[in-house]
């Protein structure tokens, strides 16, 4: 595609008229590009800059919300730990250090760890399902669209889950997705613990790998 | 015992070790480069998973944390204060002083429990969580890690760090529980750089600090030299 084909056609070109090549201009921008790095932005809202940690909360309250959802379930639990979790955003910005990971990263395992938290401090299983039972409805969403980002990362993540084994994907889904510490896990898949514990390191391996991920 | 604390790295990013193992993990992590490293490659590839998750946020969110950001003060960038230029000359002990200036901040990454639970020391929900188990904090540097549990209850603390360089011939370390009455000791210990050091005891109330500091064998009645290691016992 090193060739230079006018748009107007090229009679010897007549077998692959949609091929040319185009300069970087010509290239549509997706209409929402976020501009400022997510690390930038928490250095501003570490001097205090509320505006900026409202751009902050656009980019990672989806994030934020459907993880702690995902372990969770419960939506009203969820509102209100994916809530501690941003007002700790705010205040810890002051210490994230970008040479540590990246934000996302920062923020995430803040999120993950929290809503872990609330469900290791739930009083029994049964108690969580007691209430599960009692709300089946969800509060009504925010209108804001899943930004390219997020479905392509959504995408890439689906395709890598499905390059592990089985029970490298059931025990880094019952452990991340589920909460479950993977003593439970172990229990749950009827598995030893080495096993376990090998099987979710690996499958984790696994994804960074495919994800392309590095530190 | 390091082999197996290494093949935890998986379990430690999908934050699915108990409170105990994921204790011993990070005093592991402290001291291995090679675990940090993987460490912070699956932090990043978990949080991958995390945004795989995300769902639209319920509108009444924004405005309440708008709300709660708007009379929320942030936290200092700063927790564990070191006695300046504490037994500067002396090579381990400066290595310590550099290191361990850092060390809550590299908590607010790798460590996400921890620096939750210091962070939140004030929280209401932190006071329901804290009021059963042990208040901890952590520091460490390159190759080395200490860490504090204290109990609110009984007053209670143990001691635990991994990977300090031994003193020098004819000294030992002390540990002080510092409060309004001053230092307190709470006994001597000399580590080997391989060996974890573990130490319980009960102390003042009132303590608010606790400090390390080099002293003749035997222990001082009082410290004779400048702290190397001060951790603060309360929140900022």
């Amino acid at each position: 595609v090193g060739q230079e084909i006018t748009p107007d056609g090229n009679p010897t070109m007549n077998r692959t008229p949609t091929l040319r090549s185009v300069t970087a201009s010509e290239v549509p921008q997706p209409p929402t590009v976020p501009t400022q790095r997510l690390e930038d932005l928490l250095e501003l809202v570490a001097r205090g800059d509320e505006a900026a940690f409202e751009r902050v909360y656009t980019r990672i309250s989806g994030p934020v919300y459907g993880l702690v959802r995902r372990v969770l379930r419960d939506p009203a639990q969820s509102e209100e730990v994916a809530q501690e979790v941003m007002v700790n955003v705010w205040r810890s910005a002051t210490r994230f250090d970008a040479k540590q990971g990246s934000a996302m990263a920062w923020i995430m395992t803040m999120a993950h760890r929290r809503a872990v938290d609330r469900v290791r401090s739930e009083q029994s299983a049964a108690d969580r399902v007691r209430r599960l039972g009692g709300r089946a409805v969800d509060p009504a969403y925010d209108e804001v669209s899943e930004t390219v980002e997020i479905q392509l990362e959504r995408e890439a993540v689906r395709r890598c889950l499905d390059s592990l084994t089985e029970l490298q994907r059931e025990s880094v889904d019952l452990a991340y997705y589920g909460g479950h510490s993977y003593r439970e896990v172990a229990e749950l898949l009827n598995v030893p613990l080495g096993t376990v514990k090998t099987r979710m390191r690996d499958g984790l391996i696994r994804l960074r790998d495919c994800l392309g991920v590095t530190a | 015992m390091t082999t197996e604390l290494h093949s935890l790295t998986g379990a430690y990013a999908a934050g699915a070790l108990d409170a105990d193992e994921n204790d011993l993990f990070v005093a592991h992590l402290a001291g291995c480069g090679q675990c940090q490293v993987e460490v912070r490659e699956l932090l990043e590839t978990a949080a991958l998973l995390g945004v795989a998750a995300a769902a639209p946020a319920p509108p009444s969110l924004r405005s309440a944390v708008l709300a709660e950001v708007a009379r929320t003060r942030q936290m200092s960038p700063v927790v564990v204060s070191l006695s300046e230029r504490a037994a500067r000359g002396r090579r381990p002990l400066r290595r310590w002083t550099q290191t361990a200036v850092a060390c809550l901040a590299v908590l607010s990454f790798g460590l996400g429990t921890y620096t939750w639970r210091l962070h939140d020391e004030n929280s209401d929900l932190h006071s329901q969580l804290s009021a059963q188990g042990p208040y901890t904090v952590s520091t460490q540097g390159t190759d080395w890690t200490a860490q504090v549990s204290m109990s609110r209850a009984t007053h209670q603390v143990q001691f635990v760090c991994e990977g300090l360089a031994a003193p020098a011939n004819g000294r030992t370390y002390q540990i002080w529980l510092i409060g309004p009455n001053g230092p307190h000791s709470a006994g001597t210990f000399n580590p080997t750089k391989d060996a974890l050091t573990t130490r319980a005891f009960t102390g003042p109330s009132d303590a608010t600090t606790l400090a390390l500091t080099e002293e003749p064998s035997g222990g001082s009645a009082q410290p004779t030299t400048k702290p190397f290691l001060v951790m603060r016992l309360t929140s900022t």
